[in-house]
């Protein structure tokens, strides 16, 4: 069976062939347009330009993956995201499922993320029940996945998304957008230890594994406004401000994590999402875990596939394909608040 | 270098502007923001227009937290910037209020782009109280009841 996945909830436009037989899954192709370099001039992403940008794009990049191919199943990300850059994606699935009469399957942006994690060889040592910890610029979550397409949500952001935090930290520092990668490489050579910004431990009982990123933005926002006005704001101090930083969000993410994989006994830990390219967060949790939960299986995902991709969204549905979960193209919407 | 406990510590400077009057209130705590927002809810109505103008950092989402709390909503309220537009529903609808339609217009580039996500059809209805952060953004689809609270650190204040 070979699945074709379309992902553009974002600032990608992304496409992927993925080719399963006997149980056997293979990536044929996985390629984006980046938008990146538009949405960097503006900041961040402008969700007129990302809709107008998917709509030039997604029918090359399709082609591009496809070559003479015509796939069995169509697999689109319906939600969550943008409704303005989703609905691309979603028509082009639709319309391309009534032309060739095959099945749709609608994908959950988080679900894709964390599938990402089957994208490699290790992942027939998966084991569940696992817990999977989702971190990108729109998500911070933590989820209890006890088989495939079975979740509860234990844990979440109760303000920004840690990739939001990045970027808004970087447009206060002004670093350029995405701020995650402009951040990482600022905070080399940077000391972590100079400055002590907050960590949102959140010790509340139903509060254990949620997150709170705003305050430490703000924290940031302080900081600078003081060095300014004490005329000590130089360029010197932003490797330690961006490493202090970051430092900050993954002692966060790690401890957050750390306190659920006691909990809930689990065998396997995911990661997923855009910030888990992140080095610093990658070398602390292996470490960490390594250290504290030896027993649990530590799966992250290669780099490519921790931003969004097409491949992860195929491989979560080349899953749901064998539930028979495909849909036929008018009942297939974007679902733009979709809860996993 | 030691930050605050709580970011909402330090000193703000609340500047709340309708049709008719220009207010200046210091909140010196979250416990006053908290107060200033149980205060706005009362005279809040549905089909209300919140315009919250300020900096990053400047307490607009918190504000709007306090809210959404103080009015009965339910779920957490996160930021809107990533999906632009949320909504919230208001169980034990008060004064009219039915849902809380919480808008972050810090990406978008016009006006036009919030009519496209349907971010006009909120603002027109009765019975949703509508927040709107970086109103200026999007100043044409900002009706002239708005209610205009700009959120502002007091710099001179340590």
């Amino acid at each position: 069976m070979n699945i074709l996945g379309i992902e553009s909830s974002c600032d990608e436009t992304a496409a992927a062939l993925l080719e399963v037989r006997r149980g056997k899954a293979t990536l044929h192709s996985n390629i984006f347009s980046s938008q990146i370099d538009i949405h960097a001039h503006y900041g961040g992403v402008v969700p007129e330009v990302a809709a107008r940008n998917h709509v030039l794009t997604i029918i090359p990049v399709i082609q591009e993956v496809l070559g003479a191919v015509v796939p069995d199943t169509i697999a689109v990300t319906a939600g969550p995201g943008l409704v303005t850059s989703l609905s691309v994606g979603v028509t082009v699935a639709r319309t391309l499922s009534f032309l060739w009469n095959i099945p749709l399957i609608p994908i959950n942006h988080i679900e894709g993320h964390l599938y990402a994690n089957w994208l490699g060889g290790k992942s027939s040592d998966i084991q569940f029940p696992a817990l999977v910890l989702i971190v990108s610029g729109g998500h911070t979550e933590l989820i209890m996945m006890s088989d495939h397409g079975k979740y509860k949500k234990i844990g979440q952001t109760l303000d920004d998304a840690a990739g939001e935090a990045f970027d808004k930290v970087a447009k206060i520092l002004g670093l350029p957008y995405p701020g995650g990668p402009a951040i990482s490489r600022m905070a080399v050579g940077g000391d972590a230890k100079r400055f002590d910004f907050p960590r949102a431990l959140l010790t509340d009982k139903d509060r254990l594994f949620d997150f709170s990123f705003s305050g430490l933005k703000t924290s940031v926002l302080y900081l600078v406004r003081d060095l300014k006005q004490a005329k000590k704001y130089t360029r010197r101090l932003l490797p330690h401000i961006c490493a202090s930083f970051e430092q900050a969000v993954v002692d966060v993410l790690v401890s957050k994590t750390l306190r659920a994989v006691k909990k809930y006994r689990v065998r396997s830990v995911l990661l997923g999402g855009g910030v888990v390219a992140s080095t610093l967060l990658r070398a602390q949790i292996k470490e960490v875990m390594a250290d504290q939960a030896p027993q649990v299986k530590l799966f992250i995902p290669e780099l490519k596939y921790c931003t969004d991709n097409a491949a992860m969204i195929a491989v979560a549905a080349s899953f749901h394909a064998k539930k028979k979960d495909g849909i036929p193209w008018q009942k297939l919407d974007v679902r733009g608040g979709w809860e996993l | 270098m030691k930050s605050a406990t709580h970011p909402l510590e330090t000193m703000r400077i609340v500047t709340i502007k309708d049709s008719n009057t220009t207010k200046r209130i210091v909140m010196k705590s979250v416990s006053d923001t908290k107060l200033f927002a149980a205060q706005c809810v009362k005279n809040l109505r549905g089909g209300d227009v919140l315009a919250l103008s300020g900096n990053l950092g400047s307490g607009k989402t918190t504000f709007t937290q306090m809210v959404a709390r103080e009015l009965g909503v339910k779920e957490s309220v996160t930021s809107p910037t990533f999906v632009l537009m949320k909504l919230y529903a208001v169980p034990k609808h008060r004064n009219g209020i039915f849902q809380v339609c919480h808008i972050d217009a810090y990406r978008l580039e016009s006006s036009a782009e919030l009519k496209t996500i349907g971010g006009h059809e909120y603002i027109a209805d009765q019975n949703t109280l509508t927040v709107i952060e970086w109103p200026e953004k999007v100043r044409n689809m900002v009706p002239k009841s708005a209610v205009w609270i700009s959120f502002a650190l007091d710099d001179k204040v340590e």
